[in-house]
């Protein structure tokens, strides 16, 4: 039996306190291959939007 | 042999999908997701599942819910820090699997391409902050989704890590302000 898909993810404690942090200071890691990559969707988007 | 790319077909698994060809046995709780639940949570309208053949083999397969990330109110005092409870809807990637025998060839990184494709067609129309996947723990898996993703870590369990990428980075488009 597979695991079960689990839709919500609570963090607490320090991990809380991290993900808040950086909501409030954001600090992209986008690497040239995920610009590309995400470059690539939008485009496969729009096609699809036409 | 390469895979050439423009010939992959994308659709959306049905209820007379074949997918009993489809072989991860590194990872068997993929292989037995795709052959045992991804109908059921179809029909349930929770998972939706997207097939990825290649000259009519099966070679992979991603589900996509609707998911949430809680994060917990802090409170600090020492370091006078104290944050509400904040909730923020996130497209999950709930499984993404390639084939045993067409692994390494860019397959992962054109689904996580469609992936992405699809949260941009969702964006104007419905709040999603993340993409948000649970990986499998190891470093070939975290190290696809940081490079190919921008994804970051947020938390882990025994085997698995939740990464996520904030949508607030990326240049979503059609929104208004």
């Amino acid at each position: 039996m597979a695991k079960p898909i689990e839709l919500e993810t609570v963090l607490k404690g320090d991990e809380a306190r991290r993900f808040h942090e950086y909501l409030e200071n954001p600090t992209p890691q986008f690497t040239p291959e995920s610009r590309a990559l995400i470059e690539e969707a939008r485009q496969l988007s729009k096609k699809w939007h036409d | 042999m390469p895979i050439d790319f423009k010939n992959l077909d994308f659709s959306l698994l049905a209820q007379d999908s074949d997918v009993s060809s489809f072989r991860c046995s590194e990872y068997f709780d993929l292989e037995d997701f795709i052959k045992s639940n991804a109908k059921r949570y179809q029909e349930d309208r929770i998972a939706i599942t997207y097939l990825v053949h290649y000259e009519n083999h099966l070679i992979g397969f991603f589900s996509l819910a609707m998911g949430c990330i809680t994060a917990a109110s802090v409170k600090d005092m020492n370091r006078n820090v104290h944050y509400d409870e904040k909730k923020y809807p996130a497209l999950l990637l709930a499984r993404k699997a390639t084939h045993e025998d067409y692994r390494r060839m860019g397959i992962g990184s054109h689904m996580l391409k469609y992936v992405f494709a699809t949260v941009f067609r969702l964006c104007p129309f419905v709040g999603c902050r993340f993409i948000k996947v649970n990986a499998i723990k190891n470093d070939g898996t975290l190290n696809f989704y940081k490079t190919y993703g921008g994804f970051r870590e947020i938390t882990e369990s025994a085997d698995t890590v939740e990464m996520v990428v904030d949508l607030n980075e990326v240049d979503v488009p059609d929104r208004s302000f």
